[in-house]
């Protein structure tokens, strides 16, 4: 009896552990699944990933990320993305972006993010908010590990990645992921960064920011919703802040009310029935 | 020297084709702070904060003056704000900075048909459609410029052609299909001008009571008799702007029967009157001649002074507050006791119900004070009345009313001793019909009843009428 007490115990404390376990967990996948961002932009099509889907699925307008959830844009696509640090990613078309980590203290004004650009361009406008004193936002690509501390740069990633930064007050931290070799790069610069070579540093021609500006314009595109509800035509006025209607002015007649006798619109009375008519 | 002359226009093609010089303006990105203000307006947007995003925006605007995507979601966002003079400004900014903006066109198009500029609404959405062929929104909204200028075909095209491009906000515009085919509002002008004239049929041109006391009145009982009607009505509106109206209207009535030319009857009103618009809210004084002749001898003359208040008070509701003071001067020769003439105070309330875009309902009640100088006229009266007009099929027009009015004298009737009290009736039904654009045939019917505790009072009337109406 004694050791069946003792058996019940042990499983009590481990059925116990295992709650406490499965708790927690929960907890933490629960904090973890809180969103990143979401979609505010979008022309084209763009697909996303959850880290327990097979594939990618279609995405919609206002369609939220979480960490470690894959976006991707199509062909001819764009999306812009609003995280919930405000920062802002914009993604060329054939971009496939993991938000990696997400990582959001408000109160203590903390972030760790972490993005993956596995293919395609990127333009990312980091929120300065967050003041961290080392880069506490980070762009992986296959070649290049970006650090922004509150900067508005563009990566592409073709044989080899270019990294611009357009307007900042601080430099891009940029690491060549083959060779080890760090950079600085400073505003108004692009840097070439390819397989065991060392970083290439050019500045921003005109006709690079043109191309740049063009290829990042995305506008909104939902309709308001009064375009497509016009009011009926019996507002669209007649008079200026008057509603149609297909009766006369209230002392108007229709018509010309012929009896001299109509009362609506005072007229003169017939005479008193008391003088003759001949006698006027 | 010409060497330098060659190094000098060199470098100047270069400064031209490098973009870096003053008269360059290529399409502006967003800076940062205006990038994360334009996405944190769009959040806002996209979650219905249509004010809060507004703010957002003029931040943004403020931060990157030159940005087009700025400015057309800021543009966008007076439209739903109903703010479309805010909403103009902004689209054309986008529209000048970035002629390519997505949409910004159409959306130029509709703002501007909102604000009643249809002919310049056209010419954007014309560009719009010239770009984007197949937007079923431009047409939908070329149709609603047609419809507004009076163009019913080429309106009709335009939203058939919206219908097959974009199906499923056809039954929106539908609407407007609907009203096409219905009686539309006319396109303000300066003037309008109604002459209509006809044959009635009225079986007591006297007024004569059914029975009477006096004995001359007997003598000759032959009452009904045909008749000709001309009626004119005339609107000359010389000043308009989007607050105020000023204008004047004329109408008169001149009935010529065929036997009893003696009850022939010459009626003018002349009005001038100011409509000002004060948002849902419009006030009109106005000043009015009424001069009236019976037999070719001159019978009345008023002076009136009115007031009109009318309160949109929904989309389908209007209240309409009424004053009328008129100064009477009545010329036919009576004994003192039986003088008209005096002054009249007349105050109504009217509700109006829009019945669709097909018809509308009226209720009203009236009160009217009455002095004259004779005592068996001063009293009071209280009017109910209610109209009712609607469009049937095939274009046929119906009109009714019905009103109920009471009078009760102040004094004594000088013959009978007592207070005379009046009980009056009066029903009118119309039927219209267009003809062709511009000539309408009418059929009507009007009953008169008047019942008193004095019977020289009493009395009951029926007019039938055929006419034809012209409108310019």
């Amino acid at each position: 009896m004694i050791e069946h007490g003792q058996g019940l115990r042990w499983h009590r404390v481990l059925w116990s552990c295992l709650v406490i376990i499965i708790t927690a967990a929960q907890g933490v996948s629960a904090q973890d699944r809180q969103p990143a961002a979401e979609i505010i932009a979008l022309t084209g099509q763009a697909e996303i990933k959850t880290p327990t889907d097979q594939s990618f699925k279609t995405a919609q307008l206002r369609a939220k990320l979480y960490p470690r959830d894959q976006i991707r844009t199509l062909a001819k696509s764009k999306a812009k993305l609003w995280c919930q640090d405000e920062s802002v990613l914009i993604l060329g078309e054939n971009t496939t972006l993991e938000i990696a980590q997400y990582l959001i203290d408000e109160a203590t004004g903390q972030r760790q993010s972490l993005l993956r650009t596995l293919t395609g361009k990127l333009r990312f406008v980091v929120h300065k908010f967050y003041k961290a004193p080392e880069p506490d936002y980070t762009i992986e690509t296959p070649m290049t590990i970006i650090g922004v501390r509150g900067t508005d740069g563009v990566v592409e990633i073709a044989t080899g990645d270019q990294v611009y930064l357009l307007e900042a007050t601080k430099p891009l931290s940029l690491k060549n992921k083959t060779t080890g070799e760090m950079l600085d790069l400073k505003p108004m610069n692009f840097a070439i960064c390819e397989a065991h070579k060392a970083f290439q540093v050019k500045p921003i021609t005109p006709a690079i920011y043109q191309r740049l500006t063009q290829e990042f314009q995305l506008s909104h595109d939902t309709d308001p919703e009064n375009l497509v509800q016009p009011p009926p035509p019996l507002e669209a006025g007649v008079e200026p802040g008057k509603p149609a209607t297909i009766l006369p002015p209230v002392d108007q007649a229709p018509f010309s009310v012929i009896h001299p006798g109509s009362k609506r619109t005072p007229r003169p009375s017939p005479p008193h029935p008391h003088s003759p008519p001949s006698s006027y | 020297m010409r060497l330098q002359r060659l190094g000098l226009v060199l470098l100047l093609v270069l400064w031209a084709v490098s973009g870096w010089h003053v008269g360059q303006t290529p399409l502006a990105r967003a800076s940062e702070a205006g990038e994360i203000l334009l996405a944190r307006g769009t959040k806002l947007y996209l979650d219905g904060q249509y004010r809060e995003a507004r703010e957002q925006l003029l931040q943004a605007e403020a931060v990157d003056l030159q940005n087009a995507e700025i400015k057309l979601l800021l543009g966008i966002t007076n439209f739903v704000l109903h703010d479309y003079s805010q909403a103009r400004e902004a689209l054309t900014a986008a529209l000048n900075l970035d002629p390519g903006v997505p949409r910004g066109k159409l959306y130029l198009g509709a703002t501007l048909y909102y604000l009643g500029q249809y002919d310049e609404a056209r010419r954007w959405l014309e560009q719009a459609k010239a770009e984007t062929p197949n937007e079923g929104l431009v047409y939908y909204y070329l149709g609603l410029c047609a419809y507004q200028k009076d163009r019913p075909t080429e309106a009709l095209s335009a939203l058939t052609t919206g219908y097959t491009l974009a199906p499923e906000y056809a039954a929106t515009f539908k609407a407007y299909e609907r009203a096409l085919e219905a009686p539309r509002p006319r396109v303000e002008r300066p003037f309008d001008l109604t002459l209509s004239a006809g044959i009635e049929y009225d079986d007591n041109v006297k007024v004569l009571p059914d029975q009477t006391v006096l004995p001359y009145l007997a003598t000759d009982k032959h009452k009904a008799d045909w008749r000709i009607p001309i009626m004119a009505r005339g609107e000359y509106r010389p000043i308009r702007t989007e607050q105020m109206v000023m204008g004047l209207r004329y109408s008169g009535y001149y009935g010529i029967n065929m036997n009893l030319d003696q009850f022939n009857f010459f009626d003018n009103l002349a009005e001038i009157y100011l409509r000002y618009y004060m948002g849902r809210l419009t006030i009109e004084p106005s000043y009015g001649y009424n001069l009236t002749f019976w037999h070719e001898e001159r019978f009345s003359q008023f002076h009136n002074a009115g007031l009109r208040l009318s309160l949109i008070e929904t989309p389908i509701l209007t209240g309409d507050l009424t004053y009328l003071f008129q100064d009477r001067s009545f010329r036919y020769k009576v004994a003192p006791d039986y003088k008209r003439s005096g002054y009249l105070h007349q105050v109504g309330l009217y509700q109006t119900l829009a019945l669709g875009a097909k018809g509308a309902w009226r209720i009203g009640g009236v009160w009217e004070r009455e002095l004259a100088e004779g005592v068996n006229w001063s009293g009071n009266t209280y009017r109910v009345l209610t109209e009712l007009s609607y469009m049937f099929p095939y274009q046929i027009f119906a009109w009714g009313s019905f009103a109920y009015g009471r009078t009760n004298c102040d004094n004594n009737d000088t013959f009978f001793g007592y207070r005379r009290h009046d009980n009056y009736y009066e029903v009118n039904f119309q039927l219209r019909r267009p003809v062709n654009a511009w000539l309408d045939v009418i059929a009507g019917y009007i009953h008169v009843s008047q019942r008193s505790n004095i019977p020289d009072f009493e009395y009951d009337r029926n007019i039938y009428q055929l006419l034809m109406s012209a409108s310019f």
